[in-house]
């Protein structure tokens, strides 16, 4: 004969009632934590967004690597700038801006001065790559001035922000590194 | 009082329990269920993982919502808020799982959260997006990452000991409470 208590209500709770209720309480855990700590960290992130999300704050400040599109579209037009495509080759010839070049990331240390052979030093390259964290943008950009390349910017989001322009674009592998 | 003389549990013989899983089921004269090693290692396993993916998302805030942007699932002004709470919501999972505290909810979020992960993975990989998981580390690489099939694969995996779990704790409990053993 079983000597087991009488079950109380509590005992009695379904697995999925306590889920529901357990599920709802964690979730609300993490939430007051996280709002908390994010608050109280130097490092804590705004959790309002202000700014045009495919803007980055830093671009045409003075000093900044980053240019506006505006700029990019001027210096495009008037063939003042060459520009590279941070992307991989698959990318690049999925869609790229007319007349860009293509200089993965990855390819930085091999490709560089076959992509640019007939580039001056001083001439003004603009790297770009996709989606406003892209950092390869950034970084390509980086590697071309230690490589002697000064005048060398970056147009954030660049693919994105030209198309959705209806700027000039084009497809394959023209102007790829071979 | 009745003596309990039998400590070693035993197979299961009631009719009407047969089945794979009735078979891996074993009890003793108490009632108890016989398969606590591997229910706990379960629970380990997982507990850790979602421990050590918490980690790097709790102490670099700003890298993890750069991963989620890249993930392109989310609108852009969610990424931020995201950010801040799913890591502390994987901490709290973590430690759940490891203390074998609040079970039910913290099995069903492990498995929602894990089938959310792979099929953003899946997703993203049908339509051809290049995006670095940013599940245990945020530093966005440069393109010299594992191929996402690599990480499709491992999220795959950590399901098994979540659905396992999530058997163990809805399943498996409902036929107990069936039989009336308790």
């Amino acid at each position: 004969m079983s000597d087991e208590p009488a079950t109380s209500v509590k005992e009695k709770e379904t697995p999925g009632r306590r889920m529901l209720w357990q599920s709802g309480v964690l979730i609300v855990f993490a939430i007051i934590t996280g709002l908390l700590i994010n608050q109280v960290r130097t490092d804590g992130l705004a959790l309002v967004a202000t700014a045009d999300p495919d803007v980055s704050n830093e671009e045409g400040a003075a000093g900044s690597l980053l240019l506006t599109l505006e700029e990019a579209r001027r210096l495009f037009i008037e063939k003042e700038a060459v520009f590279l495509d941070a992307r991989s080759p698959k990318y690049y010839e999925k869609g790229h801006l007319a007349g860009a070049r293509s200089l993965p990331l990855e390819a930085v240390e091999t490709k560089t001065f076959e992509v640019l052979a007939d580039v001056p030093r001083d001439a003004a390259l603009i790297t770009y790559c996709d989606g406003k964290n892209c950092v390869l943008a950034k970084r390509l950009a980086t590697t071309l001035r230690e490589m002697g390349f000064q005048n060398v910017r970056v147009l954030a989001n660049g693919w994105t922000r030209w198309v959705k322009m209806g700027l000039p674009t084009e497809k394959g592998s023209t102007g790829n590194a071979s | 009082m009745e003596k309990n003389q039998d400590r070693k549990p035993k197979k299961l013989d009631n009719p009407g329990q047969e089945g794979f899983v009735s078979s891996c089921m074993i009890k003793d004269t108490q009632g108890r269920y016989g398969i606590r090693p591997l229910f706990i290692t379960a629970r380990l396993l997982l507990g850790i993982v979602f421990l050590y993916a918490s980690f790097d998302k709790i102490l670099h805030p700003a890298a993890f919502a750069d991963v989620i942007v890249n993930y392109r699932i989310l609108p852009d002004v969610m990424a931020n808020l995201t950010a801040v709470v799913l890591p502390w919501l994987e901490f709290f999972l973590g430690m759940a799982l490891l203390i074998g505290f609040w079970l039910p909810g913290a099995v069903f979020l492990c498995n929602l959260l894990l089938i959310t992960f792979l099929g953003t993975l899946l997703f993203n990989l049908a339509r051809g997006l290049d995006v670095y998981c940013g599940c245990f580390d945020t530093t966005i690489r440069d393109g010299s990452h594992a191929p996402m099939a690599w990480y499709v694969i491992r999220d795959g995996l950590f399901l098994v000991p979540g659905f396992y779990l999530f058997l163990h704790t809805f399943i498996l409990k409902r036929k107990q409470d069936r039989t009336g053993l308790s």
